[in-house]
C-alpha cells in the first residue's frame, strides 16, 4: 500500500495511521480477531483500506440481514466458514445457491421460505459443510431432512421444530449423516421409537441429543442407552418415558454427562436414582418440574455424584430444609442450583445449602416467597462467585438484604427483582454492583427517577433493563439512564405511563438499544418515535402496543431511519393504510408485525402493505375478520413465501 | 409365471433324470416322521415298488419340486442331513463348518487370481465377469451355509428337516432309497387320491418371515391335511409334536380341559353355506332366524314355548348353555377332534374363517395388487385398506408394508436409506439417484454381490415365487448345493441373481415388495 493512500485512508484514524499499512495482512487479522464488538471492527474497516483488506482475507463468520448482498459479501470475504442467515430477510431457494464453497457452518433457523431446493444447492455447494441449522423452519420436512442428509461431513444439526419431519426423514439423515455428534429433534413431534432407534444404531459418533417433546416412549431410551458417545440428553416433556426408560439408559454406558428430564410427568426420584445409579460422572442434572417428591434414595445417590455435579435443577418440587442440607453435604461443586417455584425454601434451608456450596454462581430462588434478608445474607456470606440471582416474587426482601449482596459479590451481573417491591434505597445499593449487565425491576412500582439515577450513575456496563410497571418513573429517569448506560441494549418501559415524547427524546441517544417496549406508553406521539428511530440505528424491535396517540408520522420515521427494524408491533395504534404501505415497503429487514386493531386501515391499504411485503415477511398477527377480506392469491403467495399468520378472533371495526 | 424359474427347473432335468417327479414329496413326509420311524426301519421290504425313482418323466406336476431335486442331486455329500429329526448333530454341525471353511478359502484363491490378473493384463470381460458370477454364487452358498448351520443351532429349529417335506423326499431317495420305498408300498394309491394344496398362504407369508418356526408348523399342517378320506381310526392319522402358531382362529390360549365341553363339528357343506344363524344344539345354519328357531322346536318341547318362538331378548336362557366347542371337518387338522392335540375352535365363526383359511382355495384376488388372494372376504377388505397405501420403500427398492420393517432393513445394510414418497414435479430419480447408485455400491462393495436393479423384471417374479412358497425360507432348503462344490456355472443356478430374497432373517420381508408391486 502507498504512502499516500495510507495517509488517505489510515490517517485519518490518527495515532497508528503510519504504523499500519506496514503491517502484514496477517497481523493486522490477528488484530482485528481481538477486536471483539462488530462496530469496532466495522470502524477500523471504514479507517483504514489495510484493516479492511485484512479483513477481508480473515473474517471467518458473517450474518447477513438482507438477501441482496449476499452474492456481493460471499465474494469479498473468501475464507467464510461460519455464515448466519438467521436474521436474514425474504431468503429463499435461490440466494442459496451462490458460491458458497468453503462455509462449514450454516444457520438458517427461521429462514422459513427455503425449502429442500436451497438446501440441496447449499449442500451441493460446501462440501466442508459440518454444521446446518435449521431451527424453526416450520415447514421444513422430510424432503428438506433428505436434503441436508447429502452432507455426508455433517457433525451437527439442528431440526428443532421443524415440524414435518418424521421418521423417513431422520432416517435420511442420520444414514447419510453418520459421523453426527450432535442432533436437535426438539419439536418434531412425528418421530417415533423406530426413528430413534434407527438414529442409535447409525450414528454411534453422537455426544449430544436432544428428544425434548417427542412423543417417544421407554423404548427411545433403550436405544439411546447404546450410545457409547452420548454425553448431552435432554428430554423436555416427554411425557410416555418413566422410570423404567430411565433405569435402561441407566444400564447403557456410563458417559453422559448432561441430562434434563424437565417437565416429564412420569418420571419420579426413583427413576433418577437409578439414573445416577448407572451414570456417575454427571455434570448437569435438570429435573424441573418433573419430580413431585424428593425420594431418599435419590438424595444418597445424588451423593454419588459429589466430584462432578455442578448444575442441579429442581424447580417446583416440594424442598425441605433437610434435602437442601442433603444436597449441600452430597453436592460440594455445585456451580449452578435452582430451586424456582419449589415449596417449603425457607431461609434455614438456603443457609445451610450455601454454607456447604461456596462454588455457587447462578442462584435462582424464584417464588420462594418465604425467603427474608437472612437467606440474602447468607448468600452474601458464602458465596462471593455469585454472578446471577433471581429474586423474582420474594417479596419479604428488602434493601438490607440487597445491600449484604451488592457488597459482598463484586461479580454480580444479573439480578432479577421482579414483583420484589424493591425502593430507591436498594437501588441506591445495587449501584454498587458495577458488573451489573442485566437488572429487572418489573412491578416494583415504587422506583422513581431518584432510584434510576443511582443505576445510571454506577452501572455503566448494563445491557438490559425491564422496568416493566415501574409506572412512577418520568422522563427525568430516562435522561438519567440514557447518560449513565450507554450499552443498553434491551429496554422494557411498558406501562410506565408518565413518559412523554422528551423522554423518548433522551433515548436517542442509546445507539446500542435494539429491543425497545414501550407498550400503552399512551402519552408518546410520532415525534417521540422518530427521535427514538433516528437516534438508536441499530433498533430490532419495537413494541407500539396500545400506543394510542401513535400516527402516520412515527410510522414515517421508522420507515425512514429505523432501516433493521425486524419485528414491529403496532396492534392499536392510530396508523392508517398510507403509512403502513410506506413503511412495508421500505423496511428490508421487517418479518414479524403485529397489527390487530388498526381501526384506522382500510382494507385495501392492507391489502396494498402486505404486497408491498410480501417476501419478506415471516410472520403476521392480524384480525381473522381480515381472512375472508384479503384476497386469496395474496394469502396464498404469503404462505408460498413461509410467512405464517396468526388470526386473532376479535371483531373487525373501521373507521373513517 | 416366472420364465427364468421354469427354464432353470427344465435345465436340471435334462441334466439329470429326476427323482420321483410325480410322487407328492408331501406324501412321503406324512409318513416321514418320528412316529412312523419303526416302518421305515424295515429295510428292502419293497424297494422294488417305488416306479417314480426309475420312471420316465411323466407331466410336469410340481415344478418347484424339481428346482429342490436339481439341488437334491448334489445332496450326497452331506450325509448328517439324512437324520430326520436333526436336533442338533455335533458332527453335522463340524462337517458344515468344515466346508464353509474349505469354500471361503476357494473363493479366496478365485479373487486371488482375479486381482492378480487384473494387475498384469486386462483380461476379456466375459471372463471375469464369469469369474464374477462364480464369486457371487460361492458367497451366497457361504451365506446360505451359515445360515443354516447357525439355524440348526436355534431350539425353535427342532427337527428343522420336516419343514421340507419335498427336501426330505429327495434326500431320502438318495440316501436311502429303500426307506422310500416303504413307504410308498404301503400306501400306494395316494398318489392318484392326494389333490396337491395351494400351499402359497399369503396371509401366513408375513408370520413366516418372523419365525421360521411357523413356517414348519405350516408344513406340517399341510402335510396331515393330506389325508382326505380321513377315516377315523381306519389308520392311524400321523401327528407329530409340534408348537402350533396360528393366529387366524378363536381359542388359542384357552386352556378348556377335555371332557369339559360339548364338541360340536359341523359339516364341509355346511361350513361354507352362506348361513349366519347357527343351531347351538347341533350346529345346522340357516339364512333366517325365523327359521333356525322354527328348527330348534325339533330339539324338545322347551322350544316351542311362545316365548322361545318370540323372538329373541337378551335374557331369554334363563339356564346356561353348556360350553359348547367346535371341531374342523378336515380330519387331520390340529383343529380336528382327532388330533392327538386337539384344540377345539371356539365359535361358529371361527370354524368358517378356520375351514376357509386353511382348506379352501383362496379365491379372492385383491383387485389392486393382483397378487395377494384370500378365501375369507374379510381377509380381502383388511388387505385392500392397506395394499397400495403405506409402502414403505428402501433406496434399493425393496418394499414393505410396515414401517419399522423397513427402517429394520435400512438399519441391517450399510448405505440403504428409506426412499421419500416424491412429488410429481420432480423425476423420481433426479434425487434419489445418487443415493441408490451409493447403496448399490456398499452392496457391492461389502458383500460382493451383483446387486440387481429393481427396474430389471424378472427378478421380482422370481422373488415372487421364493417367497409364495413358504418352504423357500426353509434354512436348509438350499443345504443341497452346498454338496456340489465345483459345480457353480450350472446354467439352472439362477439364485445368484438375487442372493438377498434367501435371507429373511426375520427382521426385513422382502417377500412383502413382490406381493405388493
Amino acid at each position: 500500500m502507498s504512502e499516500e493512500e495510507t495517509q488517505r485512508y489510515g490517517g485519518g484514524a490518527g495515532a497508528g495511521g503510519d504504523g499500519i499499512g506496514g503491517l502484514s495482512l496477517d497481523l493486522l487479522g490477528q488484530v482485528l480477531d481481538r477486536v471483539r464488538e462488530p462496530r469496532d471492527r466495522k470502524s477500523c474497516r471504514l479507517v483504514s483500506r489495510a484493516f479492511a483488506r485484512a479483513e477481508a482475507a480473515h473474517r471467518r463468520s458473517l450474518r447477513v440481514l438482507r438477501r441482496e448482498p449476499l452474492p456481493r459479501l460471499l465474494r469479498a470475504f473468501p475464507s467464510l466458514e461460519r455464515l448466519d442467515l438467521s436474521a436474514c430477510a425474504s431468503l429463499d431457494d435461490a440466494s442459496l445457491s451462490s458460491s458458497l464453497s468453503g462455509i462449514r457452518r450454516v444457520c438458517l433457523a427461521r429462514a422459513t421460505g427455503v425449502g429442500w431446493r436451497g438446501l440441496e444447492a447449499l449442500v451441493a455447494a460446501c462440501p466442508r459443510l459440518e454444521a446446518v441449522d435449521l431451527s424453526h423452519c416450520v415447514g421444513a420436512g422430510d424432503r428438506e431432512a433428505a436434503a441436508v442428509a447429502a452432507a455426508a461431513g455433517l457433525r451437527e444439526l439442528s431440526l428443532e421444530k421443524c415440524l414435518a419431519v418424521t421418521d423417513m426423514g431422520l432416517a435420511k439423515v442420520v444414514v447419510g449423516c453418520t459421523r453426527l455428534e450432535r442432533l436437535s429433534i426438539k419439536w418434531c413431534r412425528e418421530i417415533s421409537d423406530i426413528g430413534i432407534d434407527l438414529l442409535s444404531k447409525k450414528c454411534l459418533e453422537l455426544r449430544s441429543l436432544d428428544i425434548s417433546y417427542l412423543k417417544v416412549g421407554n423404548e427411545s431410551l433403550r436405544s439411546i442407552s447404546s450410545l457409547e458417545k452420548l454425553e448431552e440428553l435432554s428430554m423436555v416433556c416427554c411425557s410416555c418415558i418413566d422410570d423404567d426408560g430411565l433405569e435402561l439408559l441407566g444400564k447403557g454406558s456410563s458417559s453422559l454427562q448432561r441430562i434434563d428430564v424437565s417437565r416429564c410427568d412420569h418420571v419420579t426420584s426413583q427413576g433418577l436414582a437409578s439414573l445416577i445409579d448407572g451414570h456417575n460422572f454427571l455434570q448437569k442434572l435438570n429435573a424441573a418440574d418433573s419430580l413431585h417428591e424428593m425420594g431418599q434414595s435419590f438424595l444418597s445417590n445424588l451423593a454419588k455424584l459429589k466430584d462432578t455435579l455442578t448444575v442441579l435443577r429442581l424447580d417446583g418440587l416440594e424442598v425441605s430444609s433437610s434435602v437442601l442440607l442433603a444436597i449441600g453435604e452430597g453436592c460440594n461443586n455445585l456451580v449452578e442450583i435452582s430451586l424456582s417455584k419449589c415449596n417449603g425454601v425457607t431461609d434455614e434451608g438456603i443457609s445451610s445449602l450455601v454454607t456447604r456450596c461456596s462454588q455457587l454462581r447462578v442462584i435462582d430462588l424464584t417464588c420462594c416467597n418465604l425467603l427474608t434478608n437472612n437467606a440474602l445474607d447468607s448468600i452474601a456470606d458464602n458465596c462471593k462467585m455469585v454472578e446471577r440471582l433471581r429474586l423474582e416474587s420474594c417479596s419479604s426482601i428488602s434493601e438490607k438484604g440487597l445491600e449484604q449482596i451488592a457488597t459482598c459479590c463484586p461479580n454480580l451481573k444479573e439480578i432479577d427483582l421482579t414483583d420484589c417491591g424493591v425502593n430507591d434505597a436498594a437501588l441506591q445499593h445495587l449501584a454498587k454492583s458495577s458488573e451489573l449487565l442485566i437488572l429487572k425491576l418489573g412491578l416494583c412500582s415504587s422506583i422513581s427517577d431518584k432510584g434510576l439515577a443511582f443505576i445510571s450513575s454506577s452501572c455503566g456496563k448494563l445491557i438490559e433493563l425491564d422496568l416493566y410497571r415501574c409506572n412512577s418513573i418520568t422522563d427525568d429517569g430516562l435522561a438519567a439512564l440514557a447518560n449513565g448506560c450507554k450499552k443498553i441494549k434491551i429496554l422494557n418501559l411498558c406501562y410506565c405511563n408518565k413518559i412523554t415524547d422528551t423522554g423518548l427524546g433522551h433515548l436517542g441517544s442509546l445507539e446500542e438499544l435494539t429491543n425497545l417496549e414501550l407498550r400503552c406508553l399512551v402519552r408518546i406521539t410520532g415525534i417521540g418515535i422518530s427521535s427514538v428511530a433516528i437516534g438508536c440505528k441499530n433498533l430490532i424491535e419495537i413494541d407500539l402496543k396500545r400506543c394510542y396517540s401513535v400516527d402516520d408520522a412515527g410510522l414515517w420515521a421508522l420507515a425512514r431511519y429505523a432501516l433493521n427494524l425486524r419485528q414491529l408491533t403496532i396492534s392499536y395504534c392510530q396508523v392508517t393504510g398510507l403509512g403502513l404501505c410506506h413503511l412495508m415497503s421500505s423496511l428490508r429487514c421487517l418479518q414479524d408485525v403485529k397489527m390487530v386493531h388498526l381501526s384506522w386501515v382500510s382494507i385495501e391499504g392492507f391489502e396494498m402493505a402486505l404486497r408491498a411485503a410480501c417476501g419478506r415477511l415471516k410472520k403476521l398477527k392480524m384480525l381473522s375478520g381480515l381472512k375472508s377480506v384479503l384476497s386469496p392469491e395474496l394469502l396464498q403467495m404469503l404462505q408460498a413465501c413461509g410467512c405464517r399468520i396468526r388470526w386473532v378472533n376479535k371483531p373487525l371495526v373501521y373507521k373513517d | 409365471m416366472d420364465s427364468s424359474l421354469r427354464r432353470s427347473s427344465e435345465t436340471s432335468l435334462k441334466a439329470l433324470p429326476s427323482v420321483a417327479r410325480n410322487t407328492d414329496p408331501d406324501q412321503q413326509g406324512v409318513r416321514f416322521n418320528s412316529m412312523d420311524q419303526p416302518y421305515f426301519a424295515r429295510p428292502g421290504q419293497s424297494f422294488p415298488a417305488f416306479p417314480p425313482l426309475f420312471g420316465v418323466q411323466s407331466s410336469s406336476l410340481y415344478i418347484p419340486d424339481d428346482i429342490e431335486a436339481k439341488i437334491g442331486s448334489q445332496f450326497e455329500s452331506n450325509p448328517s442331513l439324512n437324520n430326520p429329526t436333526m436336533d442338533w448333530d455335533p458332527q453335522a454341525m463340524l462337517s458344515n463348518l468344515s466346508f464353509l471353511e474349505q469354500k471361503i478359502k476357494q473363493v479366496k484363491d478365485i479373487v486371488q487370481s482375479m486381482s492378480n490378473r487384473e494387475s498384469q493384463v486386462a483380461e476379456g470381460s466375459s471372463e471375469v465377469q464369469a469369474k464374477q458370477q462364480l464369486v457371487t454364487a460361492d458367497l451366497t452358498c457361504i451365506i446360505i451355509q451359515l445360515i443354516s448351520t447357525a439355524g440348526s443351532l436355534l431350539p425353535s429349529m427342532k427337527n428343522p428337516l420336516s419343514s421340507n417335506p419335498a427336501l426330505r423326499h429327495l434326500s431320502n431317495t438318495l440316501g436311502a432309497p429303500m426307506v422310500l420305498g416303504t413307504s410308498c408300498n404301503q400306501r400306494p394309491s395316494t398318489n392318484d387320491e392326494a389333490t396337491i394344496p395351494d400351499i402359497t398362504k399369503t396371509s401366513e407369508y408375513e408370520e413366516l418371515m418372523n419365525t421360521l418356526n411357523t413356517t414348519q408348523d405350516e408344513g406340517d399342517e399341510i402335510m396331515k391335511c393330506q389325508n382326505p378320506c380321513g377315516g377315523e381310526g381306519s389308520e392311524p392319522v400321523p401327528m407329530e409334536d409340534h408348537d402350533v402358531k396360528e393366529s387366524d382362529d378363536g381359542g388359542e390360549g384357552e386352556n378348556l380341559p377335555p371332557g369339559s365341553y360339548v364338541v360340536l363339528q359341523l359339516e364341509k357343506e355346511e361350513i361354507l353355506a352362506p348361513h349366519t344363524h347357527f343351531c347351538l344344539i347341533c350346529g345346522k345354519g340357516f339364512k333366517r332366524d325365523a327359521n333356525l328357531r322354527m328348527h330348534m322346536r325339533g330339539h324338545g318341547d322347551e322350544y316351542k314355548t311362545p316365548a322361545a318362538l318370540a323372538k329373541p331378548s337378551k335374557d331369554s336362557s334363563s339356564e346356561p348353555a353348556p360350553v359348547t366347542r367346535y371341531s374342523c371337518p378336515y380330519v387331520g387338522c390340529k383343529r380336528n377332534k382327532e388330533h392327538k392335540k386337539f384344540q377345539p375352535l371356539k365359535t361358529i365363526l371361527c370354524v368358517k374363517n378356520h375351514y376357509k383359511r386353511s382348506h379352501c382355495d383362496k379365491s379372492y384376488t385383491c383387485s389392486r395388487c393382483n397378487t395377494k388372494k384370500f378365501s375369507v372376504i374379510a381377509d380381502l377388505k383388511t388387505h385392500e385398506k392397506h395394499c397400495g397405501r403405506d409402502k414403505w420403500i428402501c433406496s434399493c427398492g425393496t418394499t414393505f408394508s410396515r414401517k419399522d420393517k423397513l427402517f429394520g432393513h435400512v438399519a441391517l445394510f450399510q448405505g440403504h436409506t428409506p426412499a421419500l414418497p416424491m412429488d410429481d414435479i420432480k423425476l423420481p430419480g433426479a434425487s434419489e439417484q445418487p443415493q441408490d447408485s451409493e447403496a448399490m455400491n456398499n452392496m457391492v462393495g461389502s458383500v460382493g454381490y451383483n446387486f440387481p436393479g429393481s427396474s430389471s423384471d424378472d427378478i421380482p417374479n422370481l422373488d415372487m415365487k421364493m417367497a409364495d412358497d413358504p418352504r423357500y425360507f426353509s434354512p436348509l432348503s438350499f443345504d443341497p448345493c452346498f454338496g456340489g462344490l465345483d459345480d457353480f456355472t450350472r446354467p439352472g443356478f439362477d439364485i445368484s441373481e438375487n442372493p438377498f430374497s434367501f435371507l429373511p432373517s426375520g427382521s426385513c420381508s422382502f417377500g412383502q415388495q413382490n406381493g405388493e408391486s
